[in-house]
């Protein structure tokens, strides 16, 4: 956008606004220096009025126009490029020296006493004498030059600069000057005003050359100092560009959808693979909220957790969300896995989003999880079939019970038992009691044996423990096995599927039980303690049998390796991938009282819901 | 024939088949008595009392084979009945072995019961009646001198009064006075009749209660 090319190609018909924005930055130099703005501003336009030619010539007005425009729409790489253009351009003399002389008038004289400068010399004698002229005197100063009066306007110029214009934006009186064509130059009468303070500064520093010297190496120096921050500014403009553009590069080839949203929850940056995981073209998105690519049911949600991210995105520097959905334009959904860290920017905070739709992979482990819940019911049929004696027990108990009540009560109905009434009504009663026992005992193991999917609940591990216990019970019974708790009151709740929790458990159990088979009676002890581990909750199943294989415990988890003499050796195999698909891991240590521990680890719950 | 007296012992472990049991018996008008484990038991029955027992195989504490062990070799008569939920052979084999009467699978019908119970505590009543005519028939060969007992065996040997007199060195006479006071004392009125009495008793050579013979 900025005509920098024409600027240097001192093309005139740009050079006007070009030139104004230059003055722009040129102003903000001298503000700095603690010159009075818009005197500044006046007395450039001013210089600058004298410098075009009728075609360029704006009024006030328009100045101020263009650079109220200016202030608002350059931005810093704007007034960089302006300024460099601007300092290679050949405006910049005309500026320099408009400049010079709102600075001080010894800047002109520096200028002026340049070598080189020519017949300008002979101008800067007359400025000099009209100035050491004592108050309100009039002098009559005549220039001769080569290049005859043609060559008198930009003197002219500057001496109006010096003599009205600057005393005037200094609130000092101006001089009065008029001038005359002549044939080889021009003559000037100058009526010098009475002193004031800058006059008093004007004269000082034309009867000190040393003085203006110095102040001309200071002007000097801020030009060169100027000149010197453009080139930085551009510098790191141009660096800035270029990291931005690694950026952009390095988004664009990022293997995920990348989305960077800002505070608000705008979108502000994406890349193409966005663009084709969500089907809409960039322009659509940019500046819109994040959560149009959230499936609507879950926007509430998502604004929730985005507010929250940059409450405190210190807290969890990157963070990766599972189970999330994205939304496609034509409103399907699909299974996403959302990277998240924070950035800093020259916005703020911003979220760096990396997407990754995991549909496929959702699907090869919906099969994985599929095949591992057939193993796992096969490993429970295969228990049911071990525990069949135990088992049978413990439903022909109450059935036993039922029909010998049943039994009493038919005999005390035929009989003429005087108490028979009493007795039946309670036999009855715990014949129902006894029904509803069966029926418990009888759903337990239909949930063990289902083969339905697993349902992870939010459950309590203590419950569980419990609950395994009693289905093991059967088989302690006849190795007179005692199996003890040790239940921490406080344990995290687990999210898990209550049924392969189960048969961990009962799984563990039967193998401690199992291991103690062949050691004395009293020494038959299992135990079963829970306690809270680190983000999670730790079960240890402990018994004082045969203990640990020689060659270790880890050769035990592999599949078909069995320690017992009729194990299909799947048992531990299957506990293991069952703690290890609910996150957690299992291990084996030796009992320091004899016999083996195993230990398994399940995560805590963590706020998911069923 | 089931003696009033007769006693049926339950062990159950599960309270409620427990209590139903014992209920049962009950109303089939018998008195019953109910433990809770084997142990229990060992520790109140006094090993003599009459009855029977109904037992479970699979039990906390000792198991019922264990149970059936340790009465047979405290030489406890007591008919047993055992009640099992699962019968695997080698168990019920064993205890078959070890004496059990008969062998029901929970849960059973009425009729079964009553009849295992009956059978058990008939049986049970037999052996006690034989017993107390074994204790008097040995408390009448008790009466008999060591010289009447060698005599006694001689006679249950089949041999003739002769053959007796010369094995034992004396006179017929005498034979013939031993002879006359076996009989009397034994209450029997023929050598038949003494052989059926000293059969009885598994009177034998190697029987510990009759001295063993000279060893000629």
């Amino acid at each position: 956008m900025c005509p920098i090319r024409a600027i240097e190609e001192n093309d005139p018909s740009v050079g006007c606004e070009v030139s104004c924005r230059a003055l722009g930055i040129l102003f903000a130099w001298a503000a700095k220096r603690g010159l009075p703005q818009e005197a500044l501003v006046r007395e450039t336009w001013r210089s600058f009025d004298y410098l075009m030619d009728d075609r360029q010539r704006i009024t006030w007005a328009e100045y101020c126009a263009v650079l109220a425009k200016g202030a608002e729409v350059w931005d810093q790489e704007d007034l960089v490029q302006i300024g460099r253009a601007f300092v290679r351009s050949r405006w910049a003399k005309p500026f320099r020296l408009a400049a010079q002389i709102l600075f001080s008038p010894t800047e002109v004289y520096a200028w002026l006493a340049r070598p080189g400068t020519g017949g300008l010399n002979q101008f800067f004698t007359c400025l000099e004498t009209a100035i050491r002229q004592p108050d309100d005197q009039r002098v009559v100063l005549e220039l001769t030059l080569e290049g005859g009066y043609q060559a008198c306007p930009s003197l002219w110029h500057i001496l109006r600069g010096v003599l009205i214009e600057a005393p005037a934006a200094m609130g000092a009186r101006p001089a009065e000057v008029a001038m005359t064509e002549l044939p080889n130059g021009a003559r000037y009468e100058v009526l010098v005003p009475s002193k004031g303070p800058w006059w008093t500064r004007l004269r000082r520093a034309v009867s000190r050359p040393f003085a203006a010297r110095s102040l001309a190496r200071e002007l000097q120096e801020a030009y060169e100092e100027l000149h010197w921050r453009y080139d930085q500014m551009e510098a790191k403009a141009a660096e800035r560009k270029r990291a931005e553009q690694r950026f952009r590069a390095l988004l664009e080839s990022a293997p995920d959808a990348m989305i960077i949203v800002d505070q608000r929850g705008t979108i502000t940056l994406l890349n193409s693979r966005a663009e084709a995981m969500f089907g809409y073209d960039r322009r659509e998105l940019l500046g819109r909220e994040v959560e149009l690519l959230v499936p609507e049911r879950l926007r509430e949600v998502h604004r929730g957790h985005r507010e929250r991210f940059f409450q405190d995105p210190g807290l969890r520097p990157m963070f990766t969300a599972a189970a999330l959905y994205g939304r496609h334009r034509d409103g399907r959904e699909f299974p996403i896995e959302v990277t998240v860290s924070a950035m800093a920017s020259e916005e703020g905070m911003v979220a760096v989003a990396a997407v990754r739709d995991v549909t496929e992979r959702k699907k090869a482990e919906e099969e994985l999880e599929e095949h591992r819940a057939r193993l796992a019911h096969l490993g429970r049929l295969h228990t049911m079939g071990e525990m069949v004696a135990g088992i049978a027990h413990e439903i022909n108990q109450p059935l036993y019970a039922i029909s010998s009540y049943a039994s009493a009560v038919i005999r005390a109905l035929e009989s003429d038992d005087p108490d028979g009434q009493a007795k039946v009504l309670d036999w009855t009663r715990k014949i129902s009691d006894q029904v509803s026992r069966a029926g418990q005992i009888i759903r337990r193991l239909r949930d063990f044996a289902r083969a339905a999917p697993a349902q992870p609940a939010t459950l309590n591990v203590n419950d569980m423990v419990r609950e395994s216990v009693a289905l093991v019970e059967v088989d302690a019974r006849p190795l007179r096995a005692d199996i003890r708790l040790d239940l921490a009151d406080q344990v995290p709740p687990i999210y898990a599927d209550r049924v392969q929790i189960q048969q961990v458990l009962v799984n563990l159990l039967r193998n401690a039980l199992e291991a103690m088979r062949e050691v004395p009676v009293d020494q038959r002890q299992a135990l079963v303690r829970t306690c809270p581990a680190e983000g999670g909750v730790q079960v240890s199943v402990e018994d004082r049998g045969c203990g640990l294989p020689p060659e270790g415990p880890d050769r035990l988890f592999d599949a078909f390796v069995s320690t017992k003499s009729d194990g299909m050796g799947m048992g531990l195999a299957i506990s293991r991938s069952i703690v290890e698909i609910h996150g957690g891991h299992m291990w084996a240590t030796d009992n320091p009282e004899g016999g083996a521990i195993f230990h398994f680890v399940l995560p805590a719950a963590d706020g998911r819901h069923d | 024939m089931i003696d009033p007296a007769a006693t049926v012992y339950i062990i159950d472990d599960d309270p409620a088949a427990r209590d139903a049991v014992t209920a049962l018996v009950r109303q089939m008008g018998l008195r019953a008595q109910a433990f809770a484990s084997a142990e229990q038991f060992l520790e109140t029955y006094d090993g003599t009392s009459p009855g029977c027992l109904i037992t479970d195989l699979r039990m906390l504490g000792i198991s019922g084979v264990e149970l059936l062990e340790r009465m047979v070799r405290a030489g406890t008569p007591l008919p047993v009945i055992i009640i099992t939920a699962y019968p695997e052979t080698p168990v019920t084999v064993r205890a078959m072995q070890l004496g059990a009467v008969t062998l029901l699978e929970k849960p059973c019908a009425d009729h079964q019961l009553w009849e295992a119970i009956r059978d058990a505590l008939e049986r049970d009543a037999r052996r006690r009646a034989g017993e107390a005519r074994r204790r008097e028939i040995r408390a009448r060969i008790d009466q008999l001198t060591p010289r009447e007992r060698d005599v006694l065996r001689l006679i249950v040997e089949g041999k003739a009064n002769k053959q007796i007199a010369k094995q034992l060195g004396v006179s017929l006479r005498t034979v013939e006075a031993h002879r006359h006071n076996i009989f009397e004392k034994l209450q029997a009125h023929s050598v038949a009749e003494l052989v059926r009495l000293v059969l009885e008793t598994g009177l034998s050579d190697r029987d510990p209660f009759l001295p063993r013979g000279p060893t000629w």
